[in-house]
């Protein structure tokens, strides 16, 4: 974090320079003000010294773009037009930004009655054609600059009315805007500090990119001759003169149309970098923040969050296994025993970035046993949740994957071709997620989403699928499937969403069900249904079960064997029971101490419920863990918990400790507490 | 006299067929220097509770007591007793501070809001110094913008913000709700702390029990907007009245310990449609859906049963502020553990 003395100290010019053609969008607006400025000082008068003994020339030495039918010269003209140009685009942009957005932000500011109405109204304003209105203003004020720039600003101002509406009323039902209130901001305060700062991104890029849309509609006034009169004249009524000569003279069009697009395109550049470089979010960049992927998906409970995989998409171009690995290993041995379901070896998902690849997950290895459930526990960043996306291959874009290997029921994923790879996740892997609702289709009903994989992986017709989806649904206890497979999913409840997706993912039987949180999302009585269901399957189907949870609660609730990871490496591994009553590395021990417990239902005949003394907090303080988890973009050579770890010895900062085998059972990755058994001193 | 009193207090979203009653008919009574936990699902009306106490919405009907004055519908100087008084802390502290301004501007803007008396410049920063302190972080914190800052430590900030009115009653909606465990821990233990030395009255309002259990000495469980037990943590941990109390009590997975089994049935209805007579009716484990005989769950609400009516709605508060035992109910036509 950037402390204020690192910080630059003009932070929104460096996010301008940084953001992409904010640079190239500065020099050309820039080069086009000054040109508009002195255009008609220098070429003005030559623009006008009309020689009718040389009209329509195409090119000369004294006309380099030729000139027009009154022989004037064509970039002379195109030149000193910049001005009134850009003069009458900027005004009539500002008009109608200035009169939208007034006419917006005053509508959200209005009653919910009154806003129902303003909004109705601007919405029938804008069901005219901007330049319709245009016209018809035009025809009330006369044509000429001071009407195309008056008409064409009020044409466009229903626009911005509606998305100034649009952004005051969705910035409003933000959050800060409440905590304000309750602060005791008041009202012209929080219109200047709080609602408009955060709408000015958006409203800053749509002004100015309408001001290349205005000069482009007043153009169109001067085609119908209602825009600029001669002898005044813009690019407008250039192009629309040398659209005449064209075939004759071509550059007395393409030179005020060229100048057209030039203007718009450095308005758009500008009006990007500048909104970038107002959102101070942008500020602190390089390249985005390492560990948002992982942390969209884990850790933050509360509201339903973004259950990163929904959005992401499968990268086919996840990188392929260390084409050095041991060859043996891909030929499937059909062994008697049953192959284990998944297995993960030296897992390493990395973020290309300036400074080399950051390390998010890195030599994470286990297996999952069939029929097994095994808990991946660990905080925001810890790398749980991309470890389980890179089983399924569904790791976002920028990030690379090598493993030495990575198993399902057997089978290689990472050098099966792409086709296959799909039928074998397909029919061999689930994978549900925080968000139900967000995992499915709003526009189509349960039963075809619930159908579609197996009519296509399995072959089975409609019904047959149909007839499965019913009993899938009743494994999940869903009552009355039939009807639930004719409902949309905003009919269904969280926990109904929820489980419809676990019935979804069993629909193909497949051996492994990743859950990622699953129950985050969903008020206590529905988790505790959501859990047993999990618990029945794996019973039941034997289906294995990947599950991962911040909740070291929900993992003792369903978990064989839990998986403790911190900072992308897996640091404790072992038996759920042993695991929870002895933990043994240190950063296990503090994370179980951080958990506050049920008064009256703390272990067993150490506080009997009810000795409490009312009137007073009964448990005692709270274990924490000093200071932050290293961040993937710092180098720790040692261990990654050591800065934070009251056991830590010299040897863990200097050097990596491997998983190992700890006298309590299970392995642990730590010199001190494996010290016992390599006869290493401990201080 | 308590510091927040609620007399019959209501909140409705919306008017007609599409009404929706957040709050119904709440009573509760709040000494100053106790905390009290609301608990309750999503849709039980908690949060809308919290807000109408603060005046984010209003209420429909019933009173609201703060400090002796009634603040029901305040306006002009009664908005400013509230102010001086009651300060709210939100679930997500990203979403709940303005992410264009720097944490020592929003902090300043909270002192000069709230304390005339730091009117200039230095002594603002001075007391923004204070604040960043009283949370345990760097007062050089105030030279950055909220997206710079861990959750934990965002959420420090939130918390400096609402202490800098001096406020007596700090309402904490779901604080640690967003936080990793680790990190929960510190802020439960800094809330601890800052209660004992500045002699605050929390209104904690969390999903999870064990958070209520570490930072309240008494709760009130809700259900579709409605007050269903009121209790001495104590005793809402070793005996709930309540079903509904027993069931989220039955459902909290614990890290050690048997294995949970889900004893509510269903999912909590949409409070647009509470179902008749009681409202917990149909999920509930000793109901009338489980045991015959007990059809007065379907035809009558416990609230308005006029047996109980003098002690649940007929003084003017009755809670679990008044911290006799007497304060507790349950508004259940079959309480567990009665005879």
């Amino acid at each position: 974090m950037a402390g204020p003395a690192e910080r630059s100290r003009h932070p929104v010019l460096r996010a301008f320079v940084r953001a992409p053609g904010g640079l190239i969008g500065a020099g050309l607006l820039l080069g086009l003000l000054v040109l508009a400025v002195v255009g008609p000082l220098i070429w003005g008068h030559q623009a006008t010294v009309t020689d009718l003994n040389v009209p329509y020339q195409v090119h000369s030495p004294e006309h380099p773009l030729g000139t027009d039918s009154l022989g004037r010269d064509v970039l002379a003209r195109t030149l000193s037009a910049t001005r009134l140009t850009l003069v009458l685009g900027l005004s009539a942009a500002a008009i109608s930004a200035v009169v939208g957005f007034g006419i917006g932000t005053a509508v959200a500011a209005l009653g919910p009655r009154a806003r129902g109405i303003g909004r109705r109204a601007i919405e029938s304003s804008l069901s005219f054609p901007p330049i319709l209105l245009a016209l018809f203003l035009v025809a009330i004020i006369g044509a000429g600059a001071r009407g195309a720039v008056i008409a064409i600003g009020l044409g466009a101002a229903p626009g911005f009315a509606r998305l100034a509406e649009n952004f005051a009323t969705s910035v409003g039902s933000r959050e800060f805007i409440a905590s304000a209130k309750a602060t005791g901001v008041g009202r012209v305060r929080l219109m200047q500090r709080y609602l408009l700062p955060n709408m000015a991104e958006p409203l800053v890029l749509a002004g100015l990119a309408y001001v290349a849309g205005a000069i482009i509609d007043i153009s169109g006034l001067d085609f119908l001759g209602l825009g600029v009169q001669p002898p005044a004249y813009d690019w407008g009524t250039l192009l629309t003169t040398g659209v005449q000569s064209i075939y004759v003279t071509p550059f007395a069009a393409i030179a005020p149309a060229f100048m057209i697009m030039l203007t718009g395109t450095s308005l758009v550049y500008f009006g990007e970098a500048l909104s970038r470089a107002l959102n101070p979010r942008l500020w602190v960049t390089g390249p985005r923040r390492p560990g948002r992927a992982e942390r969209a998906g884990a850790g933050r409970s509360g509201k339903a969050g973004l259950a990163g995989p929904a959005a992401a998409r499968p990268a086919p171009a996840t990188g392929a296994a260390d084409p050095a690995g041991p060859v043996g290993a891909d030929a499937v041995v059909a062994d008697a025993v049953v192959a284990d379901a998944v297995v993960v070896e030296n897992l390493r998902i990395t973020l290309p970035s300036g400074g080399g690849p950051r390390a998010l997950v890195d030599g994470v290895s286990f297996r999952l046993r069939a029929g097994e459930v095994l808990g991946i526990v660990g905080e925001s960043g810890s790398g749980k949740t991309l470890t389980s996306l890179a089983i399924g291959q569904l790791l976002p874009h920028p990030l690379r994957t090598t493993a030495t290997r990575i198993e399902l029921g057997g089978i290689e994923l990472t050098t099966l071709p792409p086709g296959r790879l799909a039928r074998v996740l397909g029919t061999g892997l689930a994978m549900i997620f925080q968000d139900p609702m967000s995992s499915m289709n709003p526009a189509s009903r349960a039963g075809s989403q619930l159908t579609d994989g197996v009519r296509r992986h399995r072959g089975l017709s409609r019904s047959e699928a149909s007839a499965e989806a019913v009993q899938r649904l009743g494994e999940v206890r869903i009552g009355d499937a039939r009807r639930a497979l004719r409902r949309y999913p905003h009919q269904f409840s969280g926990g109904m969403q929820q489980r419809i997706m676990i019935a979804m993912g069993l629909m193909a039987r497949p051996r492994v069900l990743i859950a990622d949180e699953p129950t985050t999302a969903l008020d206590v009585t529905v988790q505790a249904q959501v859990l047993e269901v999990l618990r029945d399957i794996n019973a039941s189907e034997g289906t294995a079960i990947i599950l991962i949870s911040h909740n070291l609660g929900v993992i003792n609730q369903l978990c064989d064997r839990v998986l403790v990871m911190y900072a992308g490496r897996v640091v404790e591994e072992g038996d759920r029971e042993r695991l929870l009553a002895d933990p043994q590395h240190p950063y296990t021990k503090a994370l179980l101490a951080s958990v506050p417990v049920l008064p009256g239902t703390v272990l067993p005949g150490t506080v009997l419920p009810g000795t409490v003394p009312s009137g007073t907090s009964p448990a005692a303080e709270l274990k924490t863990i000093p200071g932050r988890p290293p961040r993937p973009d710092e180098d720790v050579p040692g261990c990654s918990f050591a800065a934070r770890c009251p056991l830590a010895i010299s040897r863990c900062t200097a050097e990596r400790p491997a998983l190992t085998a700890a006298a309590a059972g299970g392995k642990v990755a730590c010199f001190v507490v494996t010290g016992a058994i390599t006869g290493e001193a401990v201080r | 006299m308590s510091l927040l009193e609620l007399d019959h207090v209501a909140v409705r979203y919306g008017a007609g067929r599409h009404a929706l009653t957040a709050v119904d008919d709440v009573s509760l009574a709040v000494e100053a220097g106790t905390s009290i936990g609301i608990v309750g699902e999503s849709g039980s009306g908690k949060s809308t509770l919290a807000r109408a106490i603060v005046q984010l919405v209003p209420t429909a009907s019933g009173r609201i007591t703060l400090d002796g004055r009634d603040v029901t519908g305040a306006r002009g100087s009664a908005v400013r007793h509230i102010r001086d008084r009651v300060q709210m802390v939100f679930q997500d502290p990203f979403a709940s501070l303005n992410p264009r301004r720097t944490v020592g501007a929003t902090l300043a803007e909270a002192v000069g809001l709230n304390d005339r008396r730091a009117s200039g410049g230095g002594d603002r920063q001075a007391r923004v110094t204070e604040l960043l302190e009283l949370v345990r972080l760097d007062p050089a914190a105030r030279y950055r913008y909220p997206n710079e800052f861990s959750g934990g430590q965002i959420q420090r900030v939130a918390i400096a913000r609402a202490l800098a009115a001096g406020p007596r009653l700090l309402i904490l909606d779901e604080v640690t709700s967003a936080l990793d465990v680790s990190v929960q821990a510190a802020i439960l233990n800094l809330l601890r702390d800052l209660r004992e030395r500045l002699g605050l009255t929390y209104l904690c309002i969390s999903h999870d029990l064990s958070v209520i259990g570490y930072l309240c000495q008494s709760a009130v469980v809700m259900y579709l907007g409605q007050l269903v037990e009121a209790v001495p943590c104590a005793d809402l941990f070793s005996a709930p009245r309540h079903p509904y109390s027993r069931s989220l009590l039955d459902s909290v997975p614990q890290v050690r310990g048997e294995r949970i089994r889900a004893t509510a049935s269903g999912d909590v209805p949409n409070p647009r449609f509470p179902p008749p007579g009681c409202r917990y009716h149909p999920r509930c484990a000793v109901g009338p859906l489980a045991q015959p005989g007990r059809e007065a769950c379907l035809q009558r609400d416990p609230h308005q049963d006029d047996g109980r009516a003098a002690s649940l709605n007929g003084g003017p508060v009755t809670g679990p502020g008044s911290g006799a035992v007497g304060g507790r109910f349950a508004a259940c036509h079959f309480p567990l553990g009665a005879p």
